[in-house]
């Protein structure tokens, strides 16, 4: 009777595990969940792919993690009012041949919410598709490297969808780190984005809002192309280097207002290609190849209150003459040239005329990127100007004085002449001796 | 023997201290600027802006330092001394020229770890970008320290010597790459390889590419098809390259002019 009862659990177990099994999985248990309702997931390791194709919330613990079997998106999101909180979300389909690009989310519906949340060996991390009203912040997305580029998609694909709002995240090693087109208001703020080929890849998309991104190290920071009414604001680019290496390129768009952003250490600042009519007001440029890379199919642009420091080349117009302001309203740049200023305006009294013999160059060879920091080039410059073969690369009829001060410059500099006036009254006190 | 005596002789003397000196002067002012830097790839950058000072100070500094260690041995006959008791003129220039380089780079290698407080004190340090950049400037030391032994050996007057280290100066820092930026117009993908032979076999260009790539400062990714033909081999062959054939090369041409390109019988 014993075994006989031995033999009945054993069956038992064996017919009923899976079901047990199946009834813990991730997509039961969504579908346990009721509209509106929360499912607190423990700090374990879920199976994907799942489907939410009713308004909930899926919240998690720092150790949640939801694992996909790479065949597909992990998570698909089929309802309006979806928050996702706290997920570690890996293992979407990589295929380039399938149907449809896989990501860690994807989202098609309206309202949804995803927050702090980590996501990575995924194709995109999340994928919008004509949707509006999207939340995502405090999410990092971690892609493959810039290796495998070709074999990866974008931190964040946008895509028909507006009025979303990324916020407080951060993309690296994707793709680009959000790429977005077709869609219309989009306000982007405080985001990260590094080791991608563009931060940022913004293509037929109008009324958009970048404040506050840092775009650091990738090889180009953010591209505008073909789209209108942009507003970048308070961004940094920096350390975006390479032959071909931008901070910011704003190409066949208008009316784009750059203000206020950093331009730090790239191989070309900002680069304007076949647009028209932006401004580019109060930005800092410092320590760029080239500030201002623009060439003459950009026209009537407005350049006022930038700084220009250290710049190797502040500002280069190549292909021809161009037909753009570097003032508005009396109101010019801050060049890194000495002015003076006898009447106290805080404008110089000259106009400042940039020259440069470098357009040509640039225009004719790509190579030429790599003199740019030889010292040849200043006596490159110096020749052509003698032999006035320079071409004015800017006019700025209103140049505004420098305003910045280095910081730390002043201590050293005290400590060296701390220790010049002391070594002086060692040695003369020793030559007293003797 | 010989090491202690180059010792001597050049911390005894003015020209290094004054090298030194004027080095970490200038470098401080980077360092300091460098606090205005993004954190992130701030102290990489700030490593580039001491090397791209470096181009213009230490080749003279070490060519001066090296081409009069050697001058010296000459105008004061203890070169002569030397080879008539015991040295051949190989053994001597070899261990004359080992001399220099040891007790130049360390003393120079040396100002680059006091700077290091300072860039700690200043600065987020990393040690591994600090470390690429030592060697590059031992290896930069190395090279322009051999060209150094290289113009004492082969002058014959002292204001030749002068004259000799400034004009090789002008030409490794300004002339080479002015005539680069005057045949740039003609570089095409067909004779690129040739091209970016004659750019990486400059020192200076290989080893500001090396720690720029090295330092995460500029991208080998999503390059164009003329840039991945003219960066055909790894940057640590270019570097490895440099750092063997030039000191070979220099050190044999010194043992050719040894007596100021003249023989005697």
């Amino acid at each position: 009777m014993k075994q006989l009862s031995l033999i009945f659990l054993g069956i038992f177990t064996v017919v009923m595990l899976p079901a047990a099994a199946s009834a813990n999985s991730l997509q039961e248990l969504i579908n346990a969940t009721p509209a509106d309702g929360t499912l607190q997931l423990e700090g374990k390791e879920y199976e994907g792919n799942v489907v939410i194709s009713k308004p909930l919330t899926l919240k998690g613990s720092s150790k949640t993690v939801i694992k996909g079997d790479h065949t597909g998106n992990v998570i698909e999101i089929r309802s309006e009012s979806t928050v996702l909180d706290q997920l570690q979300i890996e293992g979407s389909g990589m295929s380039r041949s399938s149907e449809e690009e896989y990501a860690g989310i994807r989202v098609m519906a309206n309202g949804t919410t995803l927050q702090n949340l980590t996501i990575s060996d995924s194709y995109h991390g999340i994928y919008l598709n004509k949707t509006t009203d999207t939340l995502i912040k405090n999410s990092h997305v971690i892609g493959h490297g810039v290796e495998s580029l070709g074999n990866q998609g974008n931190g964040v694909q946008i895509a028909r969808s507006s009025n979303n709002t990324i916020q407080d995240s951060r993309f690296e090693k994707t793709r680009d780190g959000i790429f977005v087109e077709y869609s219309n208001n989009n306000v982007i703020t405080g985001n990260t984005m590094t080791e991608t080929r563009y931060g940022l890849h913004y293509m037929y998309s109008n009324f958009n809002e970048f404040k506050n991104n840092s775009f650091i190290g990738n090889t180009g920071g953010a591209a505008i192309m073909h789209s209108d009414h942009i507003l970048l604001e308070d961004n940094k680019f920096s350390f975006n280097q390479g032959s071909r290496s931008f901070g910011l390129i704003v190409q066949t768009s208008r009316d784009v207002h750059v203000l206020n952003n950093e331009f730090h250490l790239n191989q070309r600042g900002l680069y304007l290609e076949q647009s028209t009519s932006n401004t580019i007001e109060g930005n800092d440029f410092f320590q760029n190849q080239i500030g201002i890379e623009l060439w003459t199919s950009s026209t009537a642009h407005v350049f006022f209150k930038n700084h220009f420091r250290k710049n190797r080349i502040d500002a280069l117009t190549v292909g021809g003459e161009s037909n753009n302001e570097w003032f508005k309203n009396g109101v010019g740049n801050h060049w890194d040239t000495p002015l003076i200023d006898l009447d106290n305006d805080g404008v110089g009294d000259d106009p400042i005329e940039y020259t440069s013999a470098l357009d040509k160059l640039v225009e004719e060879n790509e190579l030429t990127y790599m003199f740019l920091s030889s010292p040849a080039v200043l006596i490159y410059e110096k020749l052509n100007g003698l032999l006035a073969s320079q071409k004015v690369m800017a006019f700025d009829k209103y140049p505004m004085m420098q305003t910045y001060q280095g910081r730390g410059l002043t201590a050293i500099a005290g400590l060296i002449a701390a220790a010049l006036i002391g070594g002086t009254f060692y040695f003369r006190k020793r030559m007293v001796k003797h | 023997m010989y090491i202690w005596k180059e010792f001597l002789e050049q911390t005894r003397g003015k020209g290094l201290w004054l090298g030194m000196i004027v080095l970490i002067l200038a470098s401080l002012f980077l360092i300091a600027e460098a606090r205005n830097f993004p954190a992130d790839l701030g102290f990489e950058a700030m490593l580039l802006s001491v090397f791209d000072m470096n181009i213009y100070l230490l080749p003279l500094f070490a060519m001066f330092l090296s081409s009069f260690s050697i001058f010296q041995e000459k105008e004061l006959k203890t070169s002569m001394i030397l080879l008539t008791k015991k040295e051949s003129h190989w053994s001597f220039l070899f261990k004359k020229s080992l001399s220099i380089q040891l007790v130049l780079i360390g003393l120079f290698l040396s100002s680059y770890l006091i700077l290091a407080i300072f860039m700690k004190f200043f600065l987020e340090f990393h040690v591994l970008s600090f470390l690429y950049f030592i060697l590059v400037m031992a290896i930069f030391l190395l090279i322009f320290n051999q060209l150094g032994i290289l113009l004492g050996t082969a002058a014959s007057t002292k204001m030749q010597l002068v004259g000799a280290n400034i004009l090789v100066w002008f030409f490794i820092v300004f002339l080479y790459d002015l005539m680069f930026l005057y045949f740039l117009p003609i570089v095409t993908t067909a004779n690129i390889r040739f091209f970016s032979w004659l750019y990486f076999l400059d020192p200076v260009h290989t080893m500001r590419f090396y720690l720029e790539t090295s330092f995460g400062l500029f991208s080998l990714d999503q390059m164009s098809r003329i840039m991945e033909k003219f960066v055909f081999m790894d940057m640590n062959v270019f570097l490895l390259l440099n750092a063997v054939l030039w000191p070979v090369i220099l050190f044999l041409l010194t043992a050719a002019f040894r007596n100021g390109g003249t023989y005697n019988d």
